[in-house]
């Protein structure tokens, strides 16, 4: 999983759980900043998904290994 | 003896003041230097002019938090505060000498609630007042993160779209450019305006978009110069004078008010002014004052080594890192909370950094700020208590 996405997603839960303990005049900081984390979250996890389609596929050469004996 | 008592306090209280501008220069200019925008000296003048500033721009909401909001005002006298100041003084002595991670701001709050906790017990302590910036102390880096982060992932696709050869991207971002430095440069000017001559109600909105309109026109002239990444690394060069200033703003506005609460509350326990009346023009001015006279005289020392460490820092993340950061004190600054300006300049670094890879972050940083919130209100709460019992046992 993309550790940046885990890091926003942690963020918000920290906001979510902060904003039963906030006073109630301040409360809609707590649900903007965790609705916010979790869009930032998920749209890392859609640019780290889409990166990873686009990232060519290597191909290994084919190794020929001489055998001393071929001559 | 109480009067000596009482000026001699608030001589504390403005040195600790001094102090915290003498540390937190760094904090605004260390990119402008890092970057070569000003050499360590201009940088300084440049963010202390603006400490200064802030307090014909921001209330004085946050010094009545301190001063009403985190004990019962009853119980505070000249000792409570004494005892207070220099909980906050030795707590960051003290951390400074073991190399552990401290805020002044929740140092002062600790102080002040060890102090009264001290002298009255635990009834005293205002758990609304002290919730408010308890939960902020968590907020607002948080905020940095997530505006930093945003501010970057936007300014670099508008950038990207406007060194595109031709085509629509490039006329879209041209647009999106124009129209939003217009309308921030516009808000943010009679915003300005409207905060020194201390008026009341909303903004002109038709003045404001006219004025936008007009900025905008004149954005979208500009960039059609643009063509090469050099030329916009140069843009975000002048604009970081900008962003500097609006975090020195911000930072004068949030950090002096602290200190602006100490002394009233102070006021209030001698009697010289009444319980529910704003703080003196004369404190108010002392303090941006003294923390603007700290960033003049310690900042520059502090920022030389400071920028040399940041140069991984772009022009433009810089400029994101200090506009989230900015912003982000602005808010709280307008609603009367007290938070550190040193982890919400972190954040805002964190969101930039976050912005290219997780591991792009110095997260040693990260885990201090951590540290700093577990440990700094507890321990400086038991000092100033500890200062508290000493000076009550020897008087």
């Amino acid at each position: 999983m993309d550790r940046r996405a885990v890091f926003f997603f942690a963020a918000c839960w920290a906001c979510r759980e902060l904003t039963l303990h906030t006073p109630k005049n301040l409360r809609y900081v707590g649900v903007i900043l965790s609705i916010w984390l979790a869009i930032l979250g998920i749209a890392s996890l859609i640019d780290n998904s889409s990166r990873r389609k686009n990232r060519p596929h290597r191909t290994v050469a084919p190794v020929h290994i001489e055998s001393p004996h071929d001559d | 003896m109480t009067t000596f008592a009482f000026y001699a306090v608030i001589a504390i209280a403005l040195i600790f003041d001094f102090v915290n501008g003498f540390h937190d220069a760094a904090n605004s200019i260390a990119t402008v230097v890092a970057t070569r925008v000003l050499t360590p000296l201009q940088a300084v003048v440049w963010a202390a002019s603006f400490n200064f500033i802030a307090f014909a721009v921001f209330g004085t909401k946050v010094a009545s938090a301190i001063a009403k909001g985190v004990v019962d005002q009853k119980i505070i006298s000249i000792g409570v505060i004494f005892a207070a100041l220099m909980g906050a003084v030795f707590w960051n002595v003290l951390t400074a000498w073991l190399g552990l991670p401290s805020s002044s701001s929740h140092a002062l709050v600790g102080g002040i609630v060890g102090a009264g906790v001290a002298k009255a017990g635990g009834h005293v302590v205002i758990i609304e007042g002290l919730r408010k910036i308890g939960v902020f102390i968590i907020y607002s880096p948080l905020v940095g993160v997530a505006l930093g982060f945003t501010l970057m992932i936007v300014v670099t696709w508008l950038v990207v779209g406007l060194l595109r050869p031709n085509g629509l991207p490039r006329i879209l971002s041209q647009v999106a450019t124009a129209c939003i430095l217009g309308l921030v440069l516009s808000f943010a000017g009679f915003g300005l305006v409207h905060a020194i001559r201390r008026q009341h109600g909303h903004l002109n909105t038709t003045m404001v978009i006219a004025v936008a309109a007009v900025v905008a026109v004149l954005f979208m002239i500009a960039l059609q110069r643009l063509r090469k990444p050099s030329q916009a690394n140069k843009s975000f060069r002048a604009m970081q004078l900008f962003s500097a200033a609006a975090f020195s703003l911000g930072h004068g506005a949030n950090d002096a008010q602290k200190t602006m609460g100490i002394i009233l509350a102070l006021l209030i326990a001698a009697k010289k002014v009444k319980a529910g009346s704003d703080v003196p023009t004369w404190v108010v001015l002392s303090a941006h004052t003294a923390i603007g006279l700290g960033t003049l005289f310690g900042g520059w020392r502090i920022v030389r080594t400071m920028g040399t460490k940041l140069t991984k820092l772009q022009p433009m993340g810089g400029v994101c890192a200090e506009t989230a950061a900015a912003l982000t004190l602005f808010f709280t600054s307008a609603k009367g909370i007290p938070v550190s300006t040193t982890h919400t300049i972190t954040g805002s670094i964190v969101g930039v950094g976050t912005s290219k890879r997780l591991s792009a972050v110095n997260w040693g940083v990260a885990r201090r700020v951590l540290w700093a919130w577990i440990l700094t209100i507890p321990g400086s709460a038991l000092v100033a208590a500890a200062v508290y019992w000493a000076v009550h046992a020897v008087s």
